[in-house]
């Protein structure tokens, strides 16, 4: 099995010495699908920000295919945030967000080429967001807003795709839609997929594993 | 309209129209980036800062765009490490930044007995006593501003959608916000004589605002912003001749009431 995420005696300790996180040691191999979950503040957003790089621990070490994180590895992680409502004015449209994956994925400095202009209108038509590429962010729904993401990091080509709360604030079906979306990802057993859930009912089915945190820590692991 | 077409026979006439263009073109480019990247503060801060680093410039005998440009570096970057030890959120590094410049700009002003016409030129601008030096400076500014805004599109875009989720994929945003920032400075510094230091930023913000109301287009929104600079500032330079009024307060008056006119407009 190939080690997709690895976190060695991960501590994350504040100025006042309070740990945000303490002692963690996970280990998640390519292909899986894990669920994190735990009371608000029990550091599993802060875990993601770990894993992709936005924060650095204060002891330990995160290896992402058995590599140290740079700029490089970080094109592999495809991170979702929690959704956050974009101003209704804003000029930047659906397209212009999943193209941000391929710019991640080339570089800056490379324009975008006719394979990578279809690449994004077949990953759009997957996701059926197909409508909305010339939509400004601004005027999508939650729920669009999510598959837009979604779309953003499989135009990335991310192995790892980290999804923080993908279904707060959304509708029923909006949520159904997404964690089948998320299922049919995971089907091909390419991509690994963490998952930071409120409700664990709302479990897609393909998780394999489950992390539950407590107060920064990691309180069972299965 | 006679008198006005006379005015094409100076020299100094014809360098002001020159420069309206060229501040129009750094100033509209510079509005969207800070409007986008949603650091309003940050902008007229920096702006204040540079003014303050042009008057002190004067005082010293140093050439004051340079100072104003090094005041305004030197405040861009003072706000993140202001915060971390206060504590804060930046608003308040933004507050302390804002009102220091304001006051030593007025302090040094105010020990200033030689040179005032150099001074005041600085406090609202005079686009009418510009060298063709400042042409050339204004033109090697709004070339690096193009190139940059052509070459960075990508990472420029994806720092406007989001910071972090540029950090976290790999996008170098840091770098790419440094170097707006550098060039915001530039920009800045550069149009302070002209346009002057208590005006500069509502030329740089107020295109890009009008602009963001008409469109949701990025490219479409850079050229509105940048035509409406250089509307602002060459129906600015024609009114303050004609009325005799300071050249950089009609100019402003001018960017307020193309603002207020795109109120009317659907956005398309």
């Amino acid at each position: 099995m190939i080690s997709a995420i690895s976190l060695s005696n991960i501590n994350l300790i504040t100025s006042n010495n309070k740990y945000i996180l303490k002692n963690i040691n996970i280990d998640i191999n390519k292909g899986d699908c894990v669920s994190i979950s735990g009371h608000n503040g029990a550091g599993k957003t802060t875990l993601f920000k770990l894993i992709n790089g936005l924060i650095k621990p204060t002891s330990g070490t995160v290896k992402i295919f058995n590599n140290q994180l740079n700029n490089e590895i970080k094109k592999q992680i495809g991170y979702i945030p929690q959704i956050n409502k974009f101003e209704e004015n804003i000029p930047i449209t659906v397209k212009q967000v999943i193209e941000i994956g391929i710019t991640a994925r080339k570089g800056i400095f490379k324009s975008l080429s006719n394979q990578d202009k279809a690449f994004v209108t077949e990953i759009a038509k997957k996701l059926d967001i197909y409508d909305l590429l010339d939509v400004p962010i601004g005027k999508i729904s939650g729920g669009e807003m999510q598959k837009v993401s979604i779309a953003r990091v499989l135009a990335q080509q991310a192995d790892i795709i980290l999804l923080d709360e993908p279904l707060s604030n959304l509708d029923i079906k909006s949520q159904k839609n997404i964690i089948e979306i998320i299922e049919k990802i995971h089907s091909d057993k390419e991509h690994t997929i963490l998952i930071i859930l409120h409700n664990l009912e709302q479990k897609p089915k393909c998780c394999n594993k489950e992390i539950v945190l407590e107060k920064g820590e990691v309180c069972s692991n299965f | 309209m006679f008198e006005l077409l006379d005015f094409f026979n100076y020299s100094f006439f014809n360098r002001a129209i020159i420069l309206s263009i060229l501040a129009g073109l750094s100033c509209g480019i510079i509005g969207v980036w800070i409007l986008l990247l949603n650091i309003p503060f940050i902008g007229v801060t920096i702006a204040h800062c540079a003014f303050a680093g042009a008057v002190i410039g004067l005082f010293l005998g140093i050439n004051p765009i340079l100072s104003g440009f090094l005041f305004c570096i030197l405040s861009a970057f003072m706000i993140s490490p202001i915060s971390k030890k206060i504590k804060s959120q930046n608003n308040v590094a933004i507050i302390l930044l804002f009102s220091f410049s304001i006051a030593i700009a007025f302090v040094v002003a105010g020990l200033f007995k030689e040179r005032l016409t150099d001074l005041f030129s600085f406090f609202w601008g005079n686009l009418l006593i510009s060298s063709s030096k400042d042409i050339i400076f204004n033109l090697i500014v709004v070339f690096v501003l193009i190139i940059f805004a052509i070459v960075f599109h990508r990472g420029i875009i994806a720092l406007f959608f989001s910071r972090e989720i540029s950090k976290s994929c790999g996008i170098p945003e840091n770098l790419v916000f440094i170097l707006m920032m550098l060039l915001v400075c530039s920009a800045i510094s550069i149009n302070l004589k002209s346009i002057g230091g208590l005006l500069i930023y509502s030329l740089v913000s107020l295109p890009a605002a009008t602009a963001y109301q008409l469109t949701y287009s990025l490219t479409k929104m850079y050229f509105l912003s940048v035509v409406f600079a250089i509307t602002a500032c060459i129906t600015g330079l024609f009114l303050s001749t004609f009325f005799s009024v300071p050249v950089g307060a009609t100019i402003i008056l001018v960017a307020c009431l193309i603002f207020v006119i795109s109120l009317f407009y659907k956005k398309r």
